[in-house]
This record gives C-alpha cells, structure tokens and sequence, in this order.
C-alpha cells in the first residue's frame, strides 16, 4: 500500500468519539502486558493497530486526539515485540505493523515526539534496520529535537557492535554536544574513545564531565568520573586536582590527601596541588605544616595566585590573620575580583573579629552568584558571629533550596541551627519578641522533624493566642518525643485553654512525666480548681509554689482556690503575695477585689478592681464585678451601667454580667431594657448546656426580675439541694418566696438561712452575705408589690441583727 | 496515780478526737470510684466534726485545768469518751457504708435511693444528700447527715422508706419544723414537767435564804414558760443550791434529768411522726406500703424515744385519708390502697395479740400535713391524685403482662416518654402491682411475679437515672486563670 493510497485510506476514517474505547483497550494492553499475559496484550494491541491505521491526518491534527494516542499503541506493540523476541516472527510482523504507523505518521506531517520518535527508532532497530535508525537519530540530534540519551546509547551500541567503535564515536559526540550534562551519553563516548584507541580524549571527555557534575552539586557521579579519567590518565594533574578539591569540599579530607599524597609521589605537582595539599593539611588540623607547604609552593613557583591566597588561606587559618593580611592584598591586588579570594579576605576579617566587614564583602558577592555555596556559608557564619541569626538562617535556607547537597552549606547548618537554638534558649521568656518565634520558624524550616524546635513553637503560639496552631505544633512534639513532661504538659496546657475535657488528664500525665516543672503543677492545680476539685487543686498548687516560690501566678491559683474554699485569710495571704511578686498580673487583683468583696471591705475591693483594670482592662468578670461593686454600694448607676457594657463587649451573653448591666438600668429608670436584658440572660442560660451553681442562682435572679417566681423557685430548690454551701442562695429563696407572697415560709427561710449563716467563721463574709441580702430585700421592696406584715418586719430585724452580729461572739472570734 | 492515768486516757482520747475532726482523711483511704461528692461528705460529717470539736476543746481544757478534783475529771472523762464513742460508732458506720456500697456489684438501691432523696431535697430547698448500707438502729443518727437503706430490706420495695430518712434530716434543719416538733414534745412531756416543777415549788418554802428563794422561783417559772431551754433552768438551779440547800439541789438535779430525758425523748418521737408524714406526702402509698408491709412491726418491744410502730402506722393510714380528704373530685384517689393497708395491718395487730399503749406524743395528722404542705416550694412535691392514677395504671399494666406469663416491658418501644417520670412514680407503680400479686396470683406464682416487677421498676429507674442531669458544674468563678503573658488574656 502507497502512502497515498494509505492516507486515501484514513481519509474516510475515524471518528473523534471512538477514542475513549481506543483509551480503554490501550490501558487494557498496557496492563495485560505488566502482568505477562502476552496472548492478550497482542490481540488487543492488533485491534488497536487496526483501528488506528484509520486514523485520518485529518484527525490527527485535531487538538481532541492527544499525541499519546496515537503513539501509545506502537509503544504497545513495541513492547510486545521486545518481550517476544524468543518468537521473532511475530514480534517482527508487529515491529513491522509499528514501523509503517510511525513513517506514516511522519510523511503525514505529524510531529512525532521525543518519545515516540524513541520508539520508532528502537522498532527500526528490533526490525534490523540499524541504518535506518542511525539516519533518524543523527537526523533527530542535528535538527536539535528532542531524543531520549537511551535511544541514543542503544543505536550507538547497535552500530559499536555491527560497524566498531569509530561510527559510535561521531553518533556520541553529536549526543554529547547536545546534552553535555548527561553522563550515560558522556560515559558511552568515554568508552567508545576507549575502545577507538583515543585514551587522552577519553580521559578528558570524562574530566569535562566531573567538572561539571561537581558544579551540578551531583558529586558522586563527579567523582567516578574523575577516578575514570585519572583510570585512563594516571598523570592528569588536572584530574587529579579535580579529584582533591572535590573530595576536600565533601569533607573528605584524608582521601584527598590521599590522592595529593599520590600526585607528590609520582612528581606531579603543580600550584594547584600544592595549594589543595595545604589546604587539605589545614583541615586536618595540620595548620603549621600546611603553612610550610604553601610556603614551600610560594617558593617553587613564585607568586602564584592561587598559592598566595592558600597561603593567606592557610595563614587565617591558623589564627595568623594579620600575617596573612598583606599576602591577601598582594593577590587582591593582582586580581581584585577573584571571588575566592575575597572570600579568603571575608575569612581573614572573620578572624580578626570583623564578622561586619567580611559581611559587607561577602553580602554582593552572593547576591551576584547565589550558587556559590563556600561564599554563601562564610557569610553564614560571619552572620552567626555577627548576631543576626535570623539573616543566618535565611542566607543559609535560601542556599539549600537551590543546591540541598552543597557540602560547604551543610557543613556551616548545624551552626545555625545551634545558633538559633542557642537565641531561643537565651531569649525565650522574652514574651514581646517576635524574633523567637521567627528562629523557630526557621529552625524548622531547616529541620522540619525538630521536636523541641515543634514544642517551643507550640509554646510560643500558645503564648500569642494561637491554640490551634500552638496544638498542631505540639502533636509533632509529641510524635517525637512522647514523654516529656514539658511537652505534654504544654500541650495539656493549649488544651485547657481550648476548654478541652481531655486536658486534665494530659496536664496529669505531664506530672507524671515531670514533676519539676512548677508551671505544670501550677495549670493542673488550676484545671482542678475549675472542676471543682479544689482540694486537688491546692495540693498541685503547694508544689508549685514550693518548687517556685517566686511565682505570682500560681500564688494567684492558690488565693482563688482558697477563696472557693471559703478560706479567706489564707486566700488574701496568697494573693497579697502573688500582687507582691507580679504587680502586672492584673487577674491577681481582680480576684483580691473580688475576696475584698466577699469579705465586705466594699471601698478597697472598688478600689482594687479599678487598679486591675488600668492595668488589664481585657478582663470581662473584672468590669462584672465593678458593676456589681458600684450597685451594692449605690454608687452612680451610670458607670455601673458603662462597666457592665464592658464587660459584656468582651464576654457576650454572660449571664452575670447581663444581670448587672440589667440592674443599671433599673437604677436608670429604664425598667423595658432592663427586663429585656433580663429576658436575654434567661436565654443564654437557655442556651448553655451545663450550668454552673453561680449560673444556676443568676438565672433565678432573672426570673425573679421576671416575676415568674415559679420558675425562680424551681431554680433555687434545684441550687439548694444540690450545693448546700451557697448561703446567698438561701436568701434569694427567702427573697423570691415574699415576692410571691408566701410570706410565712419565707420567714422560715430567712431563719433557717440566717442561722446557717452563724456557721460561717469569717466575719467580714457574714457581714457580705447579709448585706447583699438586705441590699436585694431592699431594692424589692422599692420595686415589687410585697404584702407587707409582720414577717417582713421580722425579716428585716433579722437581716438587721445578723449585720449588726452578736458583739460577744464577735469579741470571741 | 489515779491522775496520771486519767491523764494518759484524756490523751489517747483527744488524739482519736482529733482524727475524727476530719473523717475526709478516712474516705480518702477508702479509694472509692466514684468518690461521693464532696460538698455532700462535707455536709453530712459536719455534725460529726462540730461535736468532735466540741469535746476536744472540752477534752483540752480538762488535760489543761489545775484542778485536782479526780472525782469531777472522771465524770468529764466518761462524759467525753460516751460521746467520743457515738462519734466513733457513726464514722465507722459512714464509712463502712461507703466501702460496702461501693464493693458491692451493681449496686442500685442506694443509687436509687440518691435520688429520691435528690428529689425531696428539691422540694423543700434543703441540701440532698446519699444513702449507705447500714443495719437498723432504733434511733436515727442526730450526727451524720446521711440516709439509711437496712441491711434486711436492701431491696427496690424498701427504697420508699428513705423519703422517712430525709425527712428527719429536714425536720431538724427546717425552722418551723424544729419550732412544731418542740411544740409538740413541750405537749407531750406536760405532765413530766409539771410533776416535777409541783415537787420543786413544793420545795421551795424550806430555802432559808430568801433571795435564793425568790431566783428559784422565777427559774422554776422560766422554765414552764420555755420547755426548751427548762432542763438548762433545773441544771443551773441545782448548781445554785449545791450549796446551802443540798437536798433540794438534788432535787433540781433529778428534775433537770427527768425533764431532759422527757423532753428528748418526745422529741425523737415527734420527729419521727413528722418525718413520716413527710414521707408518706412525697412518697405517696409506696411509702405506706414499704413501712407497713415490710418495716412496722407490731411485736416489736417499745423503744424509748420512738413511737410505737402502732402509732407510726396510724399516722402514715390518717396522712392518706388527709391526702384523700384534700382531694377535690371524688372518687378519693387513696381510699382503696388505704384500706387494704388499714386491713392487713389490722390483721397483722390481731395476730401479734397484742397493742401497744397510746406513746407519748400525739400527732395531729391533718396539722401536721398543713404544716408540711405549706413548708414545700414546688407543687410537685405532693404526690397527688394524678400521680397515683398513673402509677396505678403503669402497675396494673405489668400485672396484665406478668399474669399472662410475660415480662413486664418498660423499654423505650413502649414507654417512650419519661421525662415526666420520678422514681417515686416508679415505686408507686411497683407497688400497687405487688399489691395486685399479692391479691391475685395463685401462691406459687407470686414469688415469679414479684421478681418480674422488680425488674421492671429497676429498668425503669435506670432509665430515669440515665436521663437526668449530673449535678451542677463548679462555680464558674474567674474562668480560667491566663498565665502571666498570654495572649487571650481574660
């Protein structure tokens, strides 16, 4: 069949949406062929082979068939017939069937590419048509397309074996001027040359590509290449050369001089020997002899430039910087620009305590040639020492990201990480600087499976309010290092802030990992204390404070734990210590204002709550309290109102503080938006799922406001039974039962409540817990449409005595 | 020689007292799962400590005191160790109740009869409280603040019996309670009293110093005026004649006894009467049933300080008919229950052959329910006619089932709504279904049946257990600490 007659052929062919099956029955070839089933990878590929033979140039040309459809199938074919080369027949007759498609598809005008074109040539070269696949591939090379350096060997190793090594030669070098880089392509011409009697072009073919290998950052391929050419050069001083500075700049020192050591005993030698030999002598801690044999090459061969700057190299080495600083200037001044030697010079100043000026040689210079690893680690450490570890780190990164194997940087990396490390350690209480967690961000950019550097980050992001983060940081800690107690404890610690249940039980086993950490036993005894183990709580505390007895936080915890104790002069000890101790720590205060209040010393708590928030007004409950402070004292109802609006700006839908925003407004006259916000703190507590004994007593409070004393009721039975500690609850009861006039049983309950108040020991606690009872008793009797009797007269001699207090017992106590 | 061993006793005495100023130290030991809530050991050993530390300062200031009268460091002495052992005996019996509760596999009575008595607490304000095993003591505990379920009726049918239990707690914690109950023992030892006030001012005219005289009087009418504080008035009048008027001092001294004695027994007797009515308002007939079916024992030997179970039964029988009597539209919700109670128990007293005399104290049911009824915050604390018609038709429709062979089912399939349900209601359901065995099951099939209701009924409280909430959450008070340099602070 003509070419014509073919293409009149797919002319009338195929239509676009049979590709899909095409597809199928390709992938279906494909796997049959994977798994050694050739019966029916060869019927697929026949129908495939079939099928497209009536593809239409027409088609062809259409973007909606992708080239891989059309070479896909002769890959196909192509592989059968490799597999079946024991049955040559009819991998030849589909080798064949391959060949046709593909030469049809080029006189077609189709532009195979660089993978189809391989296959072509490899079908070419399975059919025996070796010379037609060398015209193809030289034809391919010289038009400069693509060719995969395989295809390439495989024709050069078929025409080394039909025709020897001379044709492989010229088929190599064209590959290799092409792709200079590729070091199968450099190989086989190295070989060819071998084996074609050129032993001196091979051995420089291969220094050709170690040079540039080593450029590349590939150094173990450099090396064999270098080894390969010294193999077929024993003499090349170049080679040999090569071999040292590339041994020496992966840090192996001793083979390098090793192979320096050879070069001297077969008298080669030359000024860059001599320089990599002191260089080398350097390294290993040899400073004196090194210097002697830059001396001694300095001698034989006069001022050689690369000599005076190993000299001066070598001298700086050795701590002689000022010695080595004219022989420097005399190469500068030969050759101003050697950027080796400005890094010598970078070095010498380094030396001699200069870490700024070599920056300011080596910064440009590394900006001008990014790849240069050695000048790029000298500035990394003339950054370190210069105390910009940040810049370190970034110089260094940036370095890594584009050459990762580069043996001068990885030498200078475990200094910035030290270095970094070392300005996390010296500055991490330093709870403003940013630059910490900058360091650490890097420090894990250059490792990223550095667990103290992930838990000092969880640390820090916990610090800044970033929990969830903080928490992600802590889990990769925790991967690493599973049980140390300062990690878990940390990472309890971002749970208990996230309000999470299991953070009691990770801060717990954090103590038992580590009982030495007085922060730790400071934030479980506070997760105690907000579960209501206060006893617990006081225990963890102890040792907090016993291992740090410095600590105004957790002096703190213990004055609030205490104070929920009902151990009121303990508690203001602790936290008078904790305001000593942290004068700042603004939460201190507002819990003093707070046992202040308890304790009836009304003006000091207003006054301490107000000092609390000049110096932290992000605290909700502290502008709570000076609402409630301003109202139990009937101070002006108008900054009551304002603290309460505070407070709910930064803890909306609190139902305390909704309470005493609500009881500023009834002082406002402004009786609709109080029962409004009345309304709306019955709707929060509505909306919360468990609800506090404190929450549980304000709710009541509003349906009291509310006048649904049922409901009032109910909340106060429930408080009561459950939490007989509360005695303000008793007289809200008392309260809410005169409110609906069961005046009899409310006396009773002012009796009963009023003669467990005679438990509390605390005077100053008696006096409050009356006075704001007498203080709500009064404000409803202004308000509410109480049946007024005997009982209330009763009530108010009761709550008058239990103020006033019994003289005698008072004398006693 | 005599001293010093004293002195060694007074001791040893006062390092016990002191260990048992905190019995928290003994529950700790115990390593219970759960522990019991702390605010409720707290409550229910505060008596135990407040009388601990009573007699240690006692104790103290006796080791302190130069005196050298043995005779009257002796009395102390046994005074003290008296009480110390009370102390002793009532932490034991917490504690061992505690242990035993806690070891004893699927346990649920004292689970259950937590919550009954979380349910009353809830009707009159009062503190809640827990149960713990414990044998039968003829009085009730005036130390800890706990509720017993007796060893021998450890059981679901006796759960009712804790509603009496709380009820003494809150008899004594309620002031109008404590003012009736001390009315009504006042009432009850009048003639006591009185007998022993006519002996003293019989006495009177024989004191030659006349001021003397004239204070004895007025003490003597002191005291008639306040019963309560009379057996004090006696004490210090006998001290005062110690003296000059020996033998009538002697006198005061046996009346001070004799009143005391009269007075304290009245009124563990009045408490109980009141606590029953109180558990048999809240608890409705699965109270009645559960004390005069399984507890009142007509045989049993008269107590001091108790009232005749007798008397106990007349009251509990009089609290249903009020309870009837209260009830607007006919037909009386009670009246059937109450009569077959009122016949069995009838039957129970002709069997024994025996009835006991009238005891001391008389209680007015229909007083006392008033006095109750007014004292409750919540409506819901009666257990009303509503309440007992849908106990009654729950029990009636187990007895269906388990008379046609079947168990009783109490799953959420057929009882899906429960949110309504106490434990009280399931009592009284399991009640009157054992009522219905009782009546109607041949005698070998009662057994069977009875066991079948009580899986039932314990089904069914657990499901209502299941359902409530756990108590409160802690005072929210501050949220949770920033440390110092955090970011979210507050």
């Amino acid at each position: 069949m003509t070419s014509e007659s073919r293409a009149d052929q797919i002319r009338w062919d195929l239509v676009p949406d049979t590709s899909a099956d095409l597809f199928d029955d390709l992938n279906k070839a494909r796997d049959a062929l994977a798994h050694g089933k050739f019966a029916k990878a060869e019927r697929l590929a026949a129908s495939l082979l079939a099928r497209l033979s009536r593809v239409s140039e027409k088609t062809l040309r259409e973007p909606a068939i992708p080239t891989s459809a059309v070479r896909a199938p002769a890959e196909v074919v192509v592989g059968i017939a490799a597999q079946r080369q024991d049955r040559p027949d009819d991998g030849t007759a589909h080798l064949t069937a391959a060949t046709l498609i593909f030469r049809d598809l080029m006189e077609a005008g189709y532009e195979l590419d660089a993978a189809s074109r391989g296959e072509y040539i490899t079908a070419l070269l399975l059919t025996g048509r070796a010379g037609s696949a060398l015209d193809l591939t030289r034809g391919t090379l010289e038009s400069g397309r693509e060719l995969s350096p395989p295809v390439v060997l495989q024709v050069a190793a078929t025409l080394r074996q039909a025709d020897g090594a001379e044709p492989a030669v010229d088929l190599l070098r064209l590959a290799h001027r092409r792709q200079p880089d590729r070091v199968d392509v450099t190989d086989a011409l190295a070989q060819a040359l071998e084996e074609a009697g050129q032993q001196d072009a091979a051995a420089q073919i291969r220094l050709e590509a170690a040079v540039l290998l080593a450029r590349q950052g590939n150094y173990a391929e450099s090396e064999e290449h270098f080894r390969r050419s010294l193999a077929d050069a024993p003499g090349s001083s170049a080679a040999m050369a090569g071999l040292a500075q590339l041994l020496l700049a992966q840090g192996k020192t001793e083979q390098a001089i090793e192979i320096l050591q050879l070069s001297v005993d077969q008298g080669v030698s030359t000024p860059e020997i001599t320089a990599l030999r002191a260089e080398a002598l350097a390294k290993t801690g040899e400073a004196g002899q090194a210097i002697e044999v830059a001396r001694g090459g300095l001698e034989k061969f006069g001022d050689n430039s690369v000599l005076v700057r190993t000299y001066a190299g070598v001298l700086i080495d050795a701590g002689k910087a000022e010695e080595a600083a004219p022989w420097l200037e005399r190469a500068l001044a030969e050759d101003p620009d050697d950027l080796d030697l400005l890094r010598v010079k970078a070095e010498m100043l380094l030396g001699l305590g200069d870490p700024e000026g070599a920056i300011g040689i080596l910064r440009p210079l590394v900006l001008e040639f990014p790849e240069s690893g050695r000048h790029r680690a000298t500035l990394v450490r003339a950054l370190i020492a210069a105390g910009h570890e940040l810049d370190a780190s970034d110089t260094l990164v940036a370095g890594l990201s584009a050459t990762p194997e580069d043996p001068a940087l990885l030498a200078v990396r475990p200094a910035v990480e030290k270095s970094l490390a070392d300005y996390v350690d010296q500055h991490f209480d330093e709870t403003e600087n940013p630059s910490i967690r900058a360091a650490l961000e890097r420090m894990l950019a250059l490792d990223p499976t550095n667990s103290s550097a992930h838990a000092w980050l969880g640390e820090v992001l916990r610090r800044e309010g970033e929990l969830n983060e903080a928490l992600a940081h802590l889990n990769l800690a925790i991967d690493g290092t599973p049980d140390d107690g300062w990690v878990v404890g940390t990472r309890g610690q971002v749970l208990y802030a996230l309000g999470r249940p299991e953070a009691l039980d990770e801060l717990r086993r954090g103590v038992e990992l580590d009982d030495s950490l007085p922060w730790l036993h400071a934030q479980l005894g506070d997760a105690y204390r907000m579960a209501g183990r206060y006893r617990e709580a006081l225990d963890e505390l102890a040792r907090a404070t016993t291992l740090a007895p410095e600590d105004g936080w957790a002096w703190a915890l213990t004055g609030a734990t205490q104070s929920q104790l009902g151990r009121w002069e303990e508690a203001r000890s602790s936290l008078d210590k904790a305001i000593r101790l942290d004068p700042g720590y603004a939460w201190a205060q507002v819990v003093k204002a707070n046992l202040l209040d308890n304790l009836d010393e009304l003006d000091d708590a207003l006054a301490t709550v107000r000092a609390a928030l000049e110096t932290d007004p992000r605290i909700g409950w502290a502008w709570g309290l000076r609402s409630w402070l301003i109202d139990l004292q009937d101070g002006d109802p108008v900054e009551q109102e304002e603290a309460a609006l505070n407070a709910l700006r930064l803890e909306p839908g609190d139902i305390f503080l909704t309470i005493c925003l609500a009881e500023a407004q009834l002082r406002l006259q402004r009786q609709e938006e109080a029962e409004s916000n009345f309304e709306a703190g019955v709707d929060s507590a509505a909306a919360s799922s468990a609800l506090g004994t404190d929450s549980l007593q304000h709710l009541a409070w509003c349906h009291l406001r509310l006048r649904n004393y049922d409901k009032a009721l109910d909340c106060l039975s429930a408080l009561m039974a459950q939490n007989y500690s509360e005695i303000s609850a008793g007289y809200d009861l008392g309260l809410t039962l005169l409110c609906a006039g069961r005046n009899d049983v409310a006396l009773d309950e002012y009796e009963d409540v009023a003669r467990r108040t005679r438990s509390e020991r605390h005077a100053g606690r008696r006096r409050n817990i009356v006075r704001v009872a007498r203080h709500d008793l009064q404000r409803m009797l202004e308000r509410e449409q109480i049946k007024r009797g005997h009982e209330v007269e009763r009530v108010q001699e009761i709550l008058d005595q239990a103020l006033a207090g019994d003289p005698a017992r008072e004398a006693e106590r | 020689m005599v001293t010093t061993v004293l002195k060694l006793r007074m001791e040893a005495l006062a390092q016990h007292l002191r260990e048992a100023q905190d019995p928290s130290i003994w529950l700790g030991s115990l390593q219970l799962s759960p522990m019991p809530d702390k605010n409720l050991w707290f409550k229910a050993v505060e008596a135990i400590q407040r009388e601990a530390d009573s007699l240690l300062a006692d104790l103290e200031a006796d080791l302190e005191s130069p005196t050298d009268d043995a005779e009257k460091l002796w009395k102390d002495y046994f005074r003290i160790y008296e009480r110390s052992h009370e102390i002793f005996r009532e932490s034991l019996e917490l504690l061992g109740g505690l242990a035993l509760r806690d070891r004893i596999h699927e346990e649920y009575a004292c689970r259950f009869a937590d919550e009954l008595i979380s349910e009353c607490a809830e009707f009159v304000g009062k503190p809640t409280s827990f149960a713990i095993p414990a044998t039968e003591d003829a009085l009730s505990s005036t130390l800890r603040r706990v509720a017993r379920i007796s060893f021998p009726d450890w059981h679901l049918w006796a759960l009712p019996l804790v509603a009496h239990e709380y009820g003494q707690v809150v008899v004594r914690e309620t002031a109008s309670f404590d003012r009736f109950v001390d009315e009504l023992a006042s009432q009850a030892s009048k003639p006591v009293l009185d007998e022993n006030y006519n002996d003293l001012k019989s006495a009177l005219p024989a004191i030659a110093n006349s001021g003397l005289r004239r204070i004895a009087h007025d003490q003597i009418a002191q005291a008639e005026l306040e019963p309560r504080t009379a057996a004090d008035k006696m004490e210090s009048l006998a001290l005062m004649l110690r003296a000059d008027e020996a033998d009538i001092g002697e006198r005061a001294q046996k009346a001070a006894r004799s009143i005391k004695a009269s007075l304290d027994s009245a009124t563990n007797q009045a408490r109980v009467l009141v606590a029953d009515v109180f558990a048999t308002y809240t608890a409705g007939p699965a109270y009645a049933c559960a004390a005069l079916m399984l507890r009142l024992n007509p045989n049993s030997p008269p107590v001091p300080g108790r009232p005749t179970d007798e008397e106990r039964a007349e009251t509990i029988l009089a609290v249903l008919a009020q309870m009837d009597a209260a009830t607007p539209n006919p037909p009386p919700p009670f009246a059937k229950v109450g009569q077959s109670l009122q016949s069995s128990w009838t039957l129970l007293l002709d069997g024994s052959g025996r009835h006991d005399p009238p005891g001391q104290v008389h209680l007015d049911a229909a007083h006392a329910l008033s006095m109750i009824k007014k004292r409750m915050l919540r409506d819901q604390a009666e257990f009303t006619k509503a309440d007992w018609i849908e106990a009654e038709s729950l029990g009636n429709a187990w007895w269906i089932k388990i008379n046609a062979g079947q168990k009783p089912d109490v799953s959420a399939n057929v009882l899906p709504n429960i949110d309504h349900l106490r434990l009280r209601d399931v009592l009284n359901a399991a009640w009157q279904c054992r009522l219905l065995v009782i009546e109607q099951a041949q005698p070998e099939d009662a057994s069977n049946a009875t066991d079948k209701v009580t899986d039932a009924a314990r089904q069914l409280c657990d499901r209502i257990l299941a359902s409530r909430q756990a108590l409160l959450a802690p005072a929210e008070f501050g949220g949770r600490a920033p440390r110092p340099g955090e970011a979210s602070a507050g």
